[in-house]
C-alpha cells in the first residue's frame, strides 16, 4: 500500500526514466537512460538504494527476467512504475508548474 | 564468473539475495564496458549505500548487532588466548623469547587467535540473530574498517605513518578481523535456519 508522500528530485528522475523505458527498465538501462537524458552520471549505489525506497513505498514494483551469460549467470530485475507512483511523479510535476507559472525568470534567457 | 559471485556474497550481506544477483549481474554487465577497477568501486559504493541505508531504516538493531558483536568478539578472543595459554601454544610460539610478538611463529599465533575469534564471532551471531538484510556481522565488519580507515587517516594527518602501522590498518584488520568475520557469518548463514535471537529493532 503506497503511503502519500512527497518525492525527492532523484526519486521523480528514476521514476521518469523507468517510465520512458517501459518494459525495459533495470538497472544498467536506467542509469544509461538518466545520463542520455539529464547528462548525469549516478552512482549504482545511489540508484539501488532510490529504488528500493520507491518499491517499500509501492511506487515501483520489480519482477526478476532470465539469466544472461554477459551477466555472469545472473538475471536482470525489471521495474515498473504502479499507479500510485505514476500520480506521485505528475502531482511532484505539477507542483513545479504552479511554482513556475508566472515566473519570469527564463524569458532574458531565450529572448 | 568468479567476480560476479564475490560480488553477489558481498552485496548479500546488506539485500536479499534474489536482488543482490541482479545488481552483481548489473554491474558485471557494466564493468565489460568500463574495466575492473569501476566494477570494484561500484562494488564497494554499492554495499556501502546499502549498509547506511539499512542502518537509516533499523538503527536500533544495527547499534544491538554492533554491541552484540563486540562483546562476542572480546569474550572469544579472550577465551581463545587463555586456552592457547593453558594449551601452552601461546608459549611455544613466542619461542622462549618472553615476548609474545618478537618472532615469525608468535606473529602467526597472534593472527591466528585474531582470525578465530573474528570467524567464530561471525558464526555465533550468524546463528543466534535473525539474518538480515544487513547481514548480523556487517555493523561489526563495518566498524572495524572505519577504526583502521580513521587510524590510517590519523597516523597520516599527523605526518608520522609507520610501515608496520600501514600494513596492519589496510592488510591486518581486513585479513585476520573483516574477512573472517564475514566468512563466519556466510558459513552460518549456510547451515541451516538460524535466527533463534531476535535482535532489538
Amino acid at each position: 500500500m503506497a503511503r502519500t508522500t512527497n518525492l525527492g528530485e532523484f526519486e521523480q528522475i528514476v521514476l521518469l526514466a523507468i517510465l520512458r523505458l517501459g518494459d525495459e527498465a533495470y538497472g544498467v538501462a536506467i542509469r544509461e537512460e538518466i545520463r542520455c537524458r539529464t547528462g548525469r552520471s549516478t552512482a549504482p549505489g545511489a540508484l539501488y538504494t532510490t529504488l528500493d525506497r520507491l518499491e517499500q513505498k509501492g511506487f515501483v514494483s520489480s519482477r526478476l527476467g532470465d539469466p544472461t551469460p554477459e551477466r555472469g549467470g545472473r538475471a536482470k530485475r525489471f521495474y515498473a512504475v504502479s499507479a500510485a507512483g505514476a500520480a506521485a511523479v505528475e502531482r511532484a510535476q505539477r507542483s513545479y508548474q504552479s511554482l513556475l507559472k508566472g515566473l519570469r525568470i527564463f524569458e532574458n534567457k531565450h529572448a | 564468473m568468479l567476480k560476479t559471485l564475490f560480488a553477489e556474497e558481498l552485496l548479500s550481506l546488506v539485500v536479499a539475495r534474489e536482488r543482490a544477483g541482479a545488481i552483481a549481474g548489473d554491474l558485471t554487465e557494466e564493468a565489460a564496458k568500463r574495466g575492473p577497477l569501476w566494477f570494484s568501486g561500484a562494488l564497494a559504493g554499492a554495499v556501502g549505500a546499502m549498509f547506511f541505508q539499512c542502518f537509516g531504516a533499523a538503527r536500533l538493531r544495527t547499534l544491538g548487532l554492533l554491541a552484540a558483536g563486540l562483546a562476542l568478539w572480546i569474550g572469544t578472543y579472550v577465551g581463545v588466548r587463555v586456552g592457547g595459554a593453558l594449551l601452552g601454544l601461546q608459549a611455544a610460539a613466542a619461542g622462549g623469547t618472553g615476548s609474545p610478538l618478537e618472532t615469525a611463529p608468535a606473529l602467526v599465533y597472534f593472527g591466528a587467535t585474531l582470525a578465530v575469534a573474528s570467524f567464530s564471532t561471525g558464526l555465533v551471531l550468524g546463528r543466534i540473530v535473525r539474518p538480515g538484510p544487513p547481514s548480523p556481522v556487517m555493523p561489526l565488519a563495518v566498524f572495524w574498517a572505519t577504526v583502521a580507515l580513521a587510524a590510517f587517516c590519523a597516523d597520516v594527518a599527523a605526518g608520522r605513518p609507520t610501515w608496520y602501522c600501514t600494513l596492519v590498518y589496510l592488510v591486518g584488520v581486513p585479513a585476520f578481523y573483516i574477512v573472517p568475520l564475514v566468512a563466519g557469518g556466510a558459513a552460518a548463514a549456510r547451515l541451516g535456519p538460524p535466527g533463534r535471537l531476535e535482535a532489538a529493532r
